[in-house]
């Protein structure tokens, strides 16, 4: 007998904050792919949190940027009402990564053993790829995903494994990848001088929705633009890509 | 040289209060809406936690201490404008103060209206919301910082993103119709 369970918004709150148990979280994910109105509510809760981030996020940090902003007063209502959808479009983005991570396995068990395949296999044939999705702007996220990056490749190296790795920068975790924002631009570039099989993509989109709100974007020299980076992840993971989101 | 000069000739944990000071300006522009008291609120803070620093036993919990401590501020504001009401009743009905901080109109509508609506939430609501979305912090230490059940924490959140939610859907929907540039984005 099938039993459906009902999850209440402080289910859905506590899945977006990483707050539920592995199973409830696995349980919700398998619900999400079958329930479209969950999948809506998640998106629109979800939404709400980047709004809100994205209303402070530069409230210290660049008041050069703000000062500087200068605004078409034309069309910013449009904008925002435009904004909104798109943040809440976004967020569908953020659930397609959830759900293919949940069938790929877990972020950690994944970089695990591809680490640990490395030492078993000596012989170099395709190259292993990886693709990095950096969509926060918490900084003990953005070292997280540098040291895991700078991990992999060490070990890749160590052994003499070919490895193509990309890191993929969309929302706020656009700011790895800003000159001048980005706490991390003497490590990157020294990463990027020691590993050229490393690459840097920034998300397109997001660039241009943060220019619409004035916002400058000086990208770190030999950072690439990917049109979106949902369907740069759509279509890396098809050509079989490991992907990992931190 | 000001009081915070003073205090921190010690010299222990200098970098961490010059870390963390934007991130509770921030959240105490989040709850006040206000720079002014942010700023005031942001000092006191810093200033408490520099006298207090060696009452700090997990030094791991260094942030959510700093960040009850300017909880603890907020309150005493609140006690000290309506000194006969009990700050924990009014937790979840009291609105922002409403009072515009200076420069914000050159900042987006988008962000404006997001300000507003999380100013217009209950002071409970807005420190769990705040808490939970502008600092990353867990549910179990947005309890230990504000002195609330973790289930009070999943609670107010909960109404809290709804009421956002309501209240940005609504700035959309009249934004579209006013201008008639809305179009479906996907």
């Amino acid at each position: 007998m099938m039993h459906t369970i009902f999850w209440s918004d402080e289910h859905l709150n506590a899945f977006i904050d990483d707050e539920l148990d592995l199973a409830d979280r696995n349980n919700l994910l398998e619900a999400i792919e079958k329930d479209t109105s969950l999948r809506h509510r998640l998106c629109e809760t979800q939404g709400v949190k980047r709004l809100l981030q994205h209303a402070y996020s530069d409230l210290n940090s660049h008041p050069a940027q703000t000062a500087k902003r200068r605004w078409k007063r034309g069309y910013t209502q449009s904008l925002m009402a435009a904004s909104f959808l798109l943040l809440i479009g976004a967020s569908s983005g953020w659930l397609l990564s959830l759900t293919e991570q949940h069938h790929a396995g877990s972020v950690s068990p994944r970089l695990t053993r591809l680490i640990s395949t490395i030492s078993n296999d000596n012989v170099a044939q395709e190259p292993d790829k990886v693709i990095v999705q950096v969509s926060s702007a918490n900084p003990v996220r953005l070292q997280a995903a540098l040291d895991e990056t700078e991990n992999l490749l060490v070990a890749y190296r160590k052994n003499n494994r070919p490895l193509q790795m990309e890191i993929l920068a969309n929302g706020s975790g656009l700011n790895l990848m800003m000159t001048g924002a980005t706490p991390f631009e003497h490590r990157i570039e020294q990463m990027k001088a020691r590993f050229p099989n490393l690459l840097l993509f920034a998300c397109q989109q997001t660039m241009q929705e943060m220019e619409a709100r004035g916002i400058p974007v000086h990208l770190i020299p030999n950072t690439q633009i990917a049109g979106s980076a949902l369907e740069e992840i759509s279509r890396r993971v098809r050509e079989g890509w490991d992907y990992v989101r931190t | 040289m000001n009081i915070i000069t003073l205090f921190r000739r010690s010299g222990a944990h200098d970098e961490q209060f010059e870390l963390i000071r934007p991130r509770l300006f921030r959240v105490a522009y989040s709850w006040s809406r206000n720079r002014e008291l942010a700023e005031d609120l942001t000092q006191e803070t810093l200033i408490r936690g520099l006298k207090n620093i060696k009452q700090l036993q997990d030094p791991e919990k260094f942030d959510s201490w700093l960040f009850s401590i300017l909880h603890n501020c907020w309150r005493d504001h609140f006690r000290k404008l309506v000194n006969t009401e009990d700050i924990d009743d009014m937790a979840d009905s009291l609105p922002a103060d409403g009072r515009t901080p200076e420069g914000e109109h050159t900042l987006s509508q988008l962000v404006l209206q997001v300000r507003a609506a999380v100013a217009s939430l209950p002071v409970g609501q807005r420190q769990v919301v705040t808490l939970v979305d502008l600092e990353e912090f867990s549910y179990m230490d947005v309890a230990r910082i504000l002195d609330i059940p973790v289930g009070t924490v999943m609670s107010r959140l909960s109404r809290a993103r709804q009421n956002l939610q309501v209240l940005l859907q609504e700035h959309a929907t009249s934004a579209g119709q006013q201008h008639g540039y809305l179009r479906r984005v996907k």
